[in-house]
């Protein structure tokens, strides 16, 4: 019993280690060159900071809500893979009907131009 | 049905014997409702027709009330032309109808002064003509149905539904300040009656807690016994009802607003019909639903009648626009019919319902004459006048008339009623008969100083050019002046018909309070009240 | 571990499972086809089918789907009638949002998804199927809110709506966990159960939860406290969606309240009496009052849904027998007047402007007596004139306060049906009156005008005689469990 705790505590201590180590290694070895865009804390694509009022394109936010519609959506397929065998052709009849509508949905996104970068 | 001891006694004459086996009653309330159906959906070309339609279809509901009339039994003192049918079953509600003495003269007055209204607004209504017409019908269905229904609900419907064709008569071809005027008419009387909603849903609980049966058929309900905590409050409220629509005085200020800003031939129905309701209400359900409280707080309701009649009376002496000192003048006749009602005597009663009749023709043919005086001088302002017998005679004797019924004059309908109502007054309580009779004198004094300021007073030193009445004019306002002295020299006609239902009224008033009076001795010598109620009602 | 199969009873759903199939399928065509009328078309289609498909469930009880769902005649009841409203709501909007600038592909789709999330609130028999339709609708509602995209007070009336109401289902989700919390189950049965052996009401966690919830779902049937959203939007939606809000959105919500009343917090119930009562006198007297003061039509008739609202909590107050009976026949009765009401002002709209200012109503009568006849009688019902069917709903509505020995509050109710005379019958006359400016009049669809003049006459059958109806309604109350 003892044991099975060690084997994760020294689990966590070598995956805390290794990138640690990778890490300092890259500051010690690495060349510096600093510029004030590479002080600046990351933010995708954007200012960190800055007016309220600013304009930002749309477009970002319908492939953010779809992104989010799907990626929820996949959750769904995790417990149903688990317990497959159980479900049987229950679960899977019930999937099928899952998919054909998010299937569905795709297709409405599709047509309606969300997946255009325009 | 007769197992009941209370009900059974007013309805021991029932009779469904109907001569002409027609629904007579429905066609009365139905007819000017098809009528008005009929103005208001086809698009009528030019005024005549639709006119001439609103004319003959109430002209046919005052023949049909005159048959009804003659086949009247006047021996018996039950409803007659008994209608009755499912409408809510659910609920208990039905659609019944019947006529009494009571009812009677109410429903033959609302029918002979609507055709009278619409003759005398015939030329005067110059904006859309058939709406106004439409709207008289359906006042005329909606009264008529006030005073046949039998079923609570159905009565309830009526009092509201009446009230529409009256806003919008007044809303829409009234004077300049008729907003306000339908505003005050709508909440005062809506206000009231949605109070006696609740207590005819109280009343209804608690017969269906003694009898156990759900229905609002008066005639069961005059059976009730109701909880003495619950009496004051649901007597109350059915007073407050019938009060505003009287108007009995502290609750009579709509009145003068409504009356001086309602067309001509809308104020007609004011004065008469309208208000009429009320103490027609008050004898159909308050005194027999409520005998107890009716008759411990009789002195109160006397009291403030007093006070509507002599206040009115004072009102009117200052007042110098002729529609509101008609207004008050109807004020402090209403207080007078009420006075009548609460001294519970034959007398008294049977004089209120006559002095309703001739309130209505009276201050109906005086108002009739403003409205023609109005058409020539484009005012009802007394000091404008002055001096109209020089130019219209003929129009002067009528006014002369009609005054004169309004004050008293025996030999005229007035008096008649008034003389009763002062016999009953003075058999009750002689301090109430000698106050009333005091204020007669107040009523003549203002309504001749009234005559005379219009007929011969200083006339203002404008020209003016006014043809006296038309033949039309002459024959409307002959038509009333008839009845009027019909009624004062044999009244033996209308008090024969009135007699047996003021009678039955009475008595059932006397036995129900003689019964709370056995029921009060047995309720001190045991206990739990409702027990009581119990035996009572199925005894 | 075992799984225990639910036993599936398509056949109880079939009516949702077309509402959602027809609603997809709008959607698709609209998409390849962009044509408005063929989406139209199917969007009404699904909503028939699945009206008679209710239709022939009448009368045949059952709790389907692992007790997620009730099939029984109350619920069938709500379902038919919010399958009506929506009918009613797309009749009333064909010709309207074509002149307002709205994308009509996606108008109706929505319109049916809202309908959809109302029929499975009344169906629900678990909190969280519960929540997730009350979103459903309201997502849906959202949209539909700010469909004029090129009104801005359209916009601002969605964007106020969709921050409330995700204010309010917070607290609603908020309360479903309290009570999950303090009854270890979201099945209505199962929480019935739970508290029925408990003495004084439950656990006060379970009253914390029905408090909550009943910020969310007060929110959402605009009841006095939580009505501040209810003008403000009612005023900026596109009309027939004002209508569609104010009627069916409200009533779903309404059925819902009434089923957690009787059903999982019947014994918890007794201790909230006193504060539904204040909420009923509050939401009456306020709505009314300040209905009093408004100049603009939609905003007047906003305030008077709020007060209606105070009218039906009358019944839960009272909450017995025919208290639910009275609770039904109002909504019932009340969402025939507003889609009425709304659907008049829909009709009376100049081009594409509507005619929001009470002095814009004068004399209408006479370049649209058809509306100005119509909008009369709901108005009419509205303020509970009697042979319309306000009164009957109204005199149920008292009458079930008397039988249970909330006599004050009947009273208030009358006190306040007197007050709403004022700005009923201001408006109506108002419309008879004499136009002072030349009223220009304009076509309006006979579609439009058809379904309000239907509506208009319903009104007056169902005040006249309205037996038919009172028996339905006895029906579907008596699938409810008794009190």
């Amino acid at each position: 019993m003892q044991g099975y705790w060690l084997a994760i505590v020294l689990t966590f201590l070598i995956a805390a280690l290794i990138p640690g180590l990778l890490i300092f290694l890259s500051t010690i070895l690495g060349p510096k060159r600093l510029t004030p865009e590479k002080a600046l804390p990351f933010e995708c694509g954007m200012d960190p900071s800055g007016p309220a009022r600013e304009r930002f394109p749309i477009k970002f936010y319908l492939v953010a809500v779809l992104f989010l519609v799907f990626d929820v959506e996949v959750v769904f397929f995790y417990p149903w893979a688990v317990l497959y065998k159980k479900l049987a052709i229950f679960g899977l009849l019930e999937m099928m009907v899952f998919t054909l509508f998010v299937g569905l949905a795709l297709l409405y996104a599709w047509k309606e131009g969300v997946l255009e970068w325009r | 049905m007769s197992a009941l001891g209370g009900p059974g006694e007013l309805l021991k004459g029932a009779t469904t014997m109907d001569i002409s086996q027609w629904p007579i009653l429905s066609m009365l309330i139905f007819l000017p409702v098809a009528g008005a159906g009929l103005l208001f959906l086809i698009p009528w070309r030019g005024d005549f027709l639709p006119k001439a339609l609103a004319l003959v279809v109430a002209g046919l509901n005052l023949l049909l009330s005159l048959a009804l009339f003659r086949a009247f039994d006047p021996s018996s003192s039950g409803m007659q032309f008994v209608e009755k049918a499912r409408w809510i079953p659910e609920i208990g509600a039905s659609y019944y109808l019947g006529i009494d003495g009571i009812s009677l003269f109410m429903v033959l007055i609302t029918t002979f002064m609507v055709p009278m209204a619409l003759l005398s607004s015939w030329e005067q209504v110059e904006r859309r003509p058939k709406m106004f017409y439409g709207f008289m019908l359906l006042l005329e269905a909606g009264l008529i149905g006030i005073f046949l229904a039998l079923d609570l609900l159905l009565f309830y419907v009526f009092w509201e539904v009446m009230l529409l064709p009256m806003y919008f008569l007044i809303g829409l071809w009234g004077g300049a300040e008729r907003r306000y005027a339908t505003i005050k008419l709508i909440i005062y009387t809506m206000g009231g009656s949605l109070l006696m909603l609740v207590a005819i849903l109280v009343l209804y609980f608690i017969h269906q807690g003694q009898t156990g049966e759900y229905t609002f058929d008066i005639t069961r309900l005059y059976g009730t016994t109701i909880p003495p905590q619950a009496l004051l409050p649901m007597g109350l409220a059915f007073f407050a009802a019938f009060a505003v629509k009287s108007p009995l005085f502290p609750f009579h200020t709509w009145l003068p607003d409504a009356h001086a800003e309602a067309p001509i031939s809308g104020a007609v129905d004011i004065t008469g019909l309208l208000i009429k309701t009320g103490a027609y209400a008050f004898l159909r359900f308050l005194l027999p639903l409520f005998p107890e409280f009716s008759i411990s707080y009789a002195p109160m309701i006397v009291m403030l009648a007093l006070i509507a009649n002599i206040y009115g009376a004072v009102v009117a002496t200052a007042q110098q626009d002729l529609k509101r000192l008609i207004a008050y003048s109807s004020v402090s006749h209403v207080g007078l019919v009420i006075l009548g009602i609460f001294v519970f005597n034959l007398q008294g009663v049977e004089g209120a319902i006559l002095m309703m009749v001739s309130i209505v023709l009276a201050s109906g043919g005086l108002f009739m004459g403003v409205g023609m005086l109005y058409k020539r001088s484009r005012s009802k302002d007394i000091s404008q006048m002055g001096g109209v017998w020089r130019d219209m005679p003929l129009l002067g004797g009528f006014f002369m008339f009609f005054t004169l019924a309004s004050v008293g004059i025996p030999g005229l309908s007035n008096f008649v009623g008034e003389f009763l109502i002062f016999l009953g007054a003075f058999r009750a309580n002689t301090f109430y008969g000698v106050l009333a009779a005091f204020v007669m004198v107040l009523t003549a004094v203002y309504l001749l100083w009234m005559f005379w300021r219009v007929m011969f007073g200083p006339s203002p030193a404008v020209a003016r050019a006014w043809q006296d009445l038309s033949i039309g004019e002459t024959v409307t306002l002959t038509i009333p002046a008839i009845v009027i002295l019909l009624m004062g020299v044999y009244p033996k006609i209308f008090l024969d018909r009135i007699e047996p239902s003021a009678k039955g009224l009475l008595g059932h008033v006397e036995k129900k309070l003689v019964q709370r009076e056995d029921l009060r001795a047995g309720y001190k010598s045991s206990t739990g009240e409702k027990v009581h109620g119990h035996r009572l009602s199925s005894r | 571990m075992d799984i225990a199969f639910p036993a599936v009873n398509l056949k109880g759903v079939l009516p949702q499972l077309v509402v959602t199939s027809f609603a997809v399928a709008g959607l698709l065509v609209d998409a390849f086809y962009r044509s408005t009328r063929m989406v139209f078309a199917i969007s009404l289609l699904g909503l028939v089918l699945a009206l008679l498909l209710f239709l022939s469930n009448w009368g045949k009880d059952g709790v389907y789907e692992g007790a997620l769902l009730a099939v029984d005649n109350y619920t069938v009841f709500f379902n038919i009638l919010f399958l009506l409203i929506a009918v009613a709501t797309m009749l009333l909007s064909l010709h309207y949002i074509d002149l307002t600038g709205v994308d009509s592909g996606k108008y109706y789709p929505l319109i049916l998804f809202a309908t959809l999330g109302m029929m499975l609130l009344v169906s629900s028999m678990d909190l969280l199927l519960m929540f997730l339709s009350i979103e459903l609708l309201s997502v849906s509602m959202y949209i539909l809110v700010g469909s004029q995209r090129e009104r801005w007070v359209s916009n601002e009336a969605a964007m106020k709506y969709l921050l409330m109401g995700a204010f309010a289902s917070a607290f609603l989700l908020f309360g479903i966990s309290l009570v999950f919390g303090a009854t270890g189950s979201t099945s209505f049965i199962k929480i019935e159960s739970a508290l029925g052996g408990l003495a004084g009401g439950g656990p006060f966690l379970i009253h914390i939860g029905i408090a909550m919830m009943l910020v969310g779902l007060g929110f959402k049937i605009a009841m006095v406290p939580f009505h501040m959203w209810a003008p403000d939007v009612y005023d900026g939606a596109p009309t027939p969606i004002t209508g569609f809000l104010s009627t069916g959105s409200k009533i779903a919500v309404f059925a819902l309240i009434l089923r957690l009343l009787m059903n999982p917090f019947s014994v918890p119930y007794s201790q909230w009496v006193v504060a539904f009562w204040v909420f009923a006198v509050l939401s009456m007297t306020l709505g009314n009052v300040a209905a009093l003061l408004q100049r603009n039509v939609k905003r007047m008739l906003a305030y008077s849904s709020i007060a209606h609202a105070g009218y039906i909590l009358i019944a839960v107050v009272a909450m017995d027998g025919r208290a639910m009976e009275a609770a039904l026949l109002y909504m019932t009765v009340y969402a025939i007047m507003g889609l009425t009401a709304f659907g008049c002002i829909a009709l009376l709209a100049k081009g594409e402007e509507e005619r929001f200012s009470i002095e814009d109503y004068t004399g209408l009568a006479y370049n649209y007596p058809l509306q100005a006849v119509v909008l009369s009688v709901c108005l009419l019902s509205l303020a509970g004139i009697p042979l319309t069917a306000g009164f009957i709903g109204k005199f149920y509505l008292f009458s079930a306060a008397v039988k249970s020995g909330f006599i004050g509050l009947a009273v208030i109710g009358v006190l306040n049906s007197a007050i709403s005379l004022y700005y009923y019958l201001g408006l109506m006359l108002r419309m008879y009156a004499m136009p002072t400016v030349a009223v220009e009049g304009m076509g309006h669809p006979l579609v439009g005008k058809l379904a309000v003049a239907l509506l208009g006459i319903l009104i007056l059958v169902l005040g006249i005689y309205p037996s038919p109806l009172l028996g339905v309604i006895k029906e579907a109350v008596a699938a409810l469990p008794a009190i």
